[in-house]
């Protein structure tokens, strides 16, 4: 027999006029008993509906006339479950043995198309297989992370609908109205973010975090005064105990710090920019680990090896927040150009390199063996994710890949990179205001000094393989990048032995139906109209200071003003 | 079907594996590895590409052991994570036992009420799924259907493949205490000890060994040597800290430090949760249910089917399980035909049912489910005869008068002063769907409104009920017994086997309310010399 499947889990069924639809019942909530789910178990969204069935058997409030319905939607798991416990409960055996068989299948059909799907990073395949496990378990996690997934995989479009569904059956979950604010806000969807708090504001649901949201679309429409008006009510307040207000305490900085940046009171932003640090910093998370890790691997002695015989492959690297998302989605846009976000290419083949030597992988035959092996691995993986059969040139964007310049240099001797580079002030400027995920390499980012250091770090070992006039490297400089993007996007196009195309220049575009890999994307998403970024000179009273001494012989040796 | 070592010799092998749990992960997952039994080869795998700790020569049997949903769902992270997403694929595409086959398969187990197939089920859920809930449950339902030893084995089991579960190294500790299982418990502890976990369950383990061997004062040195704060909570657990105030009681008995014993037994109801009125709730509960039954068609008299009620801890199961050795009687315990026909009446007089709508016809549907939760239980071929156990009915005496005017009882009674210096000593819970006092008072309450409710229904002299005495029981086991399936018209015919396990209970539960009368000189325990008085018992 073949699985069942929700009527409209692909479908979006309010995603159309009002994508909010569901959520603007929440008064019901007021109302206290059954108002809430009861009514919500008549939602044409059959998620909405088996969710809120499920949650009347919960409580024991299903009324008996209701009793054919649900044994109807015991092919889900969570009605099943419930149906029979409730049914037991009431000692209606004859109706807890329908429950029991009522013909849940292929439950292992699913998990290994869910399994098999993450393995080919098919991430809408995941998302609704997520989806699918909630209405088999109930848990409303797997709603967030169907929403995560959909966002990975088609963009917020796709995310939200999951938010919506999570926040309608689970209202006092602050987590997913944070995860609903994030998708819509990091697209530049502030009149929709607007909309959600002010449905939330008026039901008296999630209004803490709510509020906050609400500074940041204040900010987003050109009015710091008023995002720090809508900060104040938190200035005294008690975040142990008010729900999500502790995760929160890192966000009011930011908005604070950008707040008071867009005010001029350049001093006050760059305190709560340090406070955000302090608050995101995580004391089990070692920055000597990356810059260990890049030591070790530029170490390695790697023979020579046989030529590379893939010439489609480029490098994209940097630093952090030096325009490289701008110019992959740039060159994402070319038909010939597929680009891979961020990937672990390199990183399988580290892996096996490492394997290797600590003895956990039997070792090949000789070293060569071994180097050609762990490079083959590089190109497997491009070659496992690609999508594109038809481009011509794979673009490997990873900033942080500067770092490891000598260990590519001796697997790949004849590997192509595209640099970007910008005024070290401004990248540094820029990451410290920044809230990156948190891993070993980002943690060297909590302060202007740490910063410094981990930019001298990294151009170090760039520059002592490669030379700013190298063949083998195509620079790209941020500020020439975004005032002459199509001379700057066609030189690079040529150094790739491409063509210009104009859906180059609409990058933004397609940038909108992309997940937020990184804190890039909000600008991206705004195209070239955000225009050049340079703030360094504003907070002049940082890059005077010695902390930013590491970076001085690097604005010289890029040609930049120093302060 | 999963186990292929008796539960002692799984205990043993577990708890000494368990020892080694400090060294290092890999050389404990290797000491698992030698354990014969599915669950554990499993969960240990399971474990091993959880910690990315499986050796470049098992990824084969990992991809082969992927067969089992509970290794196939990290065994094909390990690999994705390990960059071999061939291996990957290949562990991710492997076949496993569908979760939704098993979980009906658990509810049609439920529903003919087949302990054996819920806890193979249970066991068969943890190899789909690796969640630890399934393991409790097979340990919960094993402590039911075989006793504690073999609970034992399946939380012995869960703790070996969690050892950081504080939990199940709690369950394991009671489990072994309570089923008197010395050697496991001694070696249980010393493995906790060698481990350097679980300081305050070393401790209570070493009392209860104390106990055991009949050394109290071994058991207080025991517990006096655990760190201050250290059992009780929130560093203890509310039921490791019950243990420990029960085990203080139990040991200063011993010692006929009478009042010091009783300070420390009522200490553990004063440290539960603030419950509120639940004997008032209860008392509302009767009430609403009686209202609800009303009057109208009543059960027929069946002269096979007796009820056995009994104030909790009064000796009713001991009665029913003694009468369920006679071949032509079943006795069934905790049938929930009373709730079953409250439930419906209750429902309609709520929502009436459309096709239900004459009470007279409400009223004969409750009656029938009443009679066939008795019915769905019933499993001795050869018994013509059931003795339904329910000492939890007795506060129902009127409802149960309204439902079947004509149905006959088996009453139990005992020494309330001794009813009541066993729940002090917690010797055992009350029955299930009773209210559970916190202090004497509460229990005074609670019996005095049970025994009211029944004698105003039910006189002394009704011919509709057979009292019998729980001192007889156990000084007359065979005169008793024979008057008691007498109310069958039967012979007693089962009196060795019941005399057996007469004699090993009667030497366990000797009267001891004498030593603790000093309890039951204050206004509040006044109702329990009444009743003493009423049923012809000495209380003074």
């Amino acid at each position: 027999m073949v699985p069942m499947e929700p009527q409209n889990l692909n479908d979006v069924p309010f995603a159309g006029a009002d994508i909010f639809a569901p959520l603007r019942h929440f008064d019901l909530l007021k109302q206290g008993g059954n108002a809430y789910p009861e009514f919500h178990s008549h939602s044409d969204d059959e998620v909405i509906r088996v969710g809120a069935l499920t949650a009347l058997l919960t409580t024991r409030s299903i009324k008996s006339e209701r009793y054919e319905e649900v044994l109807s939607f015991c092919h889900y798991g969570m009605v099943r479950l419930q149906a029979f416990s409730f049914f037991e409960s009431i000692y209606e055996h004859e109706l807890a043995r329908r429950a029991a068989n009522a013909g849940a299948q292929g439950s292992d059909e699913r998990a290994r198309k869910a399994l098999i799907a993450g393995l080919a990073t098919d991430n809408h395949e995941v998302g609704l297989a997520m989806g699918r496990e909630f209405l088999e378990t109930g848990d409303p996690r797997l709603m967030l992370r169907a929403m995560e997934k959909s966002e990975w995989g088609g963009g917020w479009r796709e995310a939200v609908p999951w938010g919506v569904r999570a926040a309608t059956l689970a209202p006092t979950q602050w987590p997913i109205f944070v995860s609903l604010y994030n998708a819509l806000s990091q697209a530049n969807q502030w009149e929709l973010v607007e909309e959600l708090i002010t449905i939330c504001l008026a039901a008296g649901v999630c209004t803490d975090v709510s509020r906050v949201y609400l500074a940041d679309v204040r900010l987003a429409k050109g009015d710091p005064a008023r995002a720090l008006e809508e900060l104040r009510p938190f200035e005294n307040m008690d975040f142990a105990n008010r729900p999500g207000m502790k995760f929160l305490e890192g966000t009011l900085e930011r908005i604070r710090g950008d707040a008071s940046e867009k005010l001029k009171l350049y001093r006050k932003a760059y305190g709560h920019y340090q406070n955000m640090n302090r608050m995101d910093r995580d004391q089990t998370v070692k920055p000597i680990v990356a810059i260990e890790g890049y030591k070790a691997r530029g170490a390695l002695v790697i023979p020579a090896l046989p030529p590379d015989a893939r010439t489609d492959c480029v490098m994209m690297a940097g630093f952090p927040r030096s325009g490289t998302t701008l110019l992959e989605n740039a060159l994402a846009a070319h038909p010939l150009v597929e680009t891979f976000e961020e990937v672990a290419a390199l990183r399988s083949s580290i892996d096996y390199i490492e394997r290797v030597l600590s003895e956990r992988t039997p070792r090949p035959g000789t070293d060569v063996e071994l180097y050609v092996a762990a490079r083959d691995r590089y190109y497997s993986y491009v070659d496992r994710f690609s999508r594109r059969p038809d481009a011509k040139v794979r673009v490997d964007k990873l900033p942080l890949r500067s770092g490891d310049a000598a260990f590519v240099s001796k697997l790949m001797p004849d590997m192509r990179f595209i640099f970007a580079v910008r005024h070290p002030f401004d990248v540094v400027l820029s990451c410290f205001k920044q809230r990156f995920g948190v891993n070993p390499a980002m943690a060297n980012l909590h302060t202007i000094e740490e910063a410094s250091r981990f930019y001298a770090f990294v151009m170090e070992q760039w520059f002592s393989v490669h030379s700013l006039d190298d063949p083998r490297v195509h620079y790209v400089r941020y500020h020439e990048l975004v005032t002459d993007f199509q001379n700057v996007a066609s030189g690079t196009l040529r150094f790739l032995g491409l063509d210009w195309d104009d859906d180059v220049e609409d990058f933004a575009t397609k940038a909108t139906g992309r997940r937020a890999k990184t804190p890039s994307y909000q600008k991206v998403r705004q195209g070239l109209s955000i225009g050049v970024q340079s703030n360094w000179k504003k907070y002049d009273f940082v890059f005077k200071s010695p902390a930013a001494d590491p970076l001085r012989p690097w604005v010289r040796h890029f040609g930049y003003e120093d302060a | 079907m999963l186990a292929t070592l008796s539960a002692g010799a799984l205990l043993g092998q577990l708890i000494s594996a368990f020892s080694g749990a400090h060294v290092g992960w890999l050389p404990y997952l290797d000491s698992l590895d030698l354990i014969d039994d599915e669950i554990v080869r499993v969960g240990a795998l399971r474990l091993r590409a959880e910690r990315r700790l499986v050796r470049y020569e098992q990824w084969d049997n990992l991809v082969e052991m992927s067969r089992y949903g509970a290794v196939r769902s990290v065994a094909s992270y390990f690999f994705e994570e390990a960059f071999e997403f061939e291996r990957a694929e290949k562990s991710a595409a492997t076949p496993a036992e569908p979760v939704d086959e098993l979980d009906t398969a658990m509810f049609n187990a439920q529903l003919s009420s087949d302990l054996d197939a819920q806890i193979d089920i249970a066991g068969r859920l943890f190899l789909v799924t690796g969640n630890v809930d399934t393991l409790f449950l097979a340990s919960a339902m094993a402590e039911v259907r075989h006793g504690r030893l073999e609970a034992a084995a399946w939380t012995a089991r869960t703790l070996a493949l969690f050892p950081d579960n504080k939990q199940a190294a709690e369950r394991l500790l009671l489990l072994l205490a309570d089923a008197e299982a010395s050697e496991h418990l001694r070696a249980y502890a010393d493995a906790l000890t060698a481990s350097k976990l679980g300081g305050a369950i070393v401790a209570v383990a070493r009392a209860s060994l104390a106990l055991l061997s009949e050394d109290p004062k071994g058991a207080l040195d025991a517990l006096d040597a655990a760190r201050p704060g250290a059992l009780s909570p929130p560093r203890a657990s509310a039921m490791l800290a019950a243990r420990v105030m029960r085990l203080r009681g139990q040991a200063l008995d011993r010692l006929r430090d009478y009042r010091a014993a009783a300070e420390a037994f009522l200490e553990t109801g004063r440290r539960m949760s603030d419950r509120k009125d639940e004997i008032a709730h209860y008392r509302i509960k009767i009430e609403a249910a009686a209202r609800f039954v009303g009057s109208g068609e009543t059960l027929p008299l069946d002269s096979h089917a007796v009820t056995i009620v009994g104030f909790p801890g009064s000796g009713a199961e001991l009665l029913g399980r003694s009468l369920g050795e006679h071949p032509l009687i079943e006795s069934l315990e905790a049938v929930p035909g009373l709730e079953a026909a409250l439930s419906y009446l209750q429902r309609n007089a709520e929502e009436p049912a459309a096709e239900t709508t004459e009470s007279s016809a409400v009223r004969s549907e409750a009656v029938r489910r009443f009679r066939e939760e008795a019915q769905r239980r019933r499993r001795k071929a050869s018994a013509t005869c059931v003795a339904a156990i329910a000492p939890e009915r007795m506060g129902y005496a009127q409802i149960l008068n309204g439902l079947g005017p004509e149905q006959r009882y088996l009453l139990v009674v005992r020494h309330p002063l001794d009813l009541a210096v066993n729940w002090v000593k917690r010797e055992a819970p009350l029955t299930k769907g009773m209210p559970q006092p916190n202090a004497l008072e509460e229990f005074v309450a609670l019996y005095d409104l049970v025994m009211e409710r029944w004698f105003n229904t039910f006189k002394r002299d009704d011919p509709r009920v057979l009292e019998v005495r729980y001192e007889r029981l156990l000084s007359d086991p065979s005169g008793t017994l024979k008057a008691a399936a007498g109310i069958f018209g039967l012979p007693w015919e089962g009196a060795k086997l019941a005399a057996g396990l007469l004699t090993e209970k009667g030497s366990k539960t000797e009267s001891t309310w004498r030593d603790y009368l000093f309890l039951f000189r204050t206004a509040e325990a006044k109702p329990l010399l009444k009743w003493a008085e009423f049923l012809g018992y000495e209380a003074k």
